[in-house]
């Protein structure tokens, strides 16, 4: 692959594992979950289920095919 | 090199059978931790899967140098909405049954789902330079 390519494409994937780092984080403090981090599943969870009800997940989730 | 730590710590969550290790706190949202787990790998999937496609969306023009990515994209498009729903179908038929059976619906819809979320891990430990 293109070196510059290569370059780009790790920053990108960067900029995504810095937005899921505190996600990680907490799935893997283990021990005791507190009464926040039960909220912030339930919460997570009930929004999923009305994204996936209304079938809305956003235009990312679009299989575009005209695309490339 | 603490990015690669944190995804590797992301896979053994996903890899974490129900009822190993989760205690929880007294008066939450939760009185079972196998609902708290379950709902923790599909919260956590989603998130995955969510970022992985937005990645790839917001990035389209630059990544599709590489076809594979997108197409590998797509395949997430289309598989972790039915494998979200069958999980959540699932735990909620666990929380009203509560049985054997139950359980072990729960744990096969959890294990498609964690395929769908380590296929997106591994679009971006290939692409993304990272090892998970």
């Amino acid at each position: 692959m293109n070196p510059v390519l290569a370059i780009q494409m790790m920053l990108a994937a960067t900029e995504l594992i810095q937005t899921l780092a505190p996600i990680i984080s907490k799935a893997v403090s283990g021990g005791e979950a507190s009464l926040e981090e039960q909220a912030r599943v339930r919460d997570a969870v009930d929004k999923l289920r009305l994204r996936l009800a209304s079938d809305d997940l956003g235009d990312h989730w679009r299989v575009d095919n005209d695309a490339l | 090199m603490r990015h690669i730590s944190k995804l590797a710590a992301l896979m053994l969550v996903l890899l974490v059978p129900l009822g190993c290790k989760t205690r929880l706190a007294q008066g939450g949202a939760y009185t079972s931790p196998t609902l708290y787990e379950a709902d923790l790998v599909i919260s956590t999937s989603w998130s995955i899967c969510d970022s992985v496609v937005r990645w790839e969306s917001d990035n389209r023009e630059l990544l599709a140098q590489v076809p594979e990515i997108k197409r590998a994209a797509d395949e997430i498009r289309q598989h972790a909405p039915t494998a979200l729903r069958a999980a959540i179908a699932a735990r909620d038929a666990y929380e009203a049954a509560g049985t054997e059976e139950a359980g072990l619906t729960l744990d096969g819809a959890l294990t498609g789902l964690r395929q769908v979320a380590t296929e997106a891990m591994s679009l971006l430990s290939q692409y993304g330079g990272f090892e998970p």
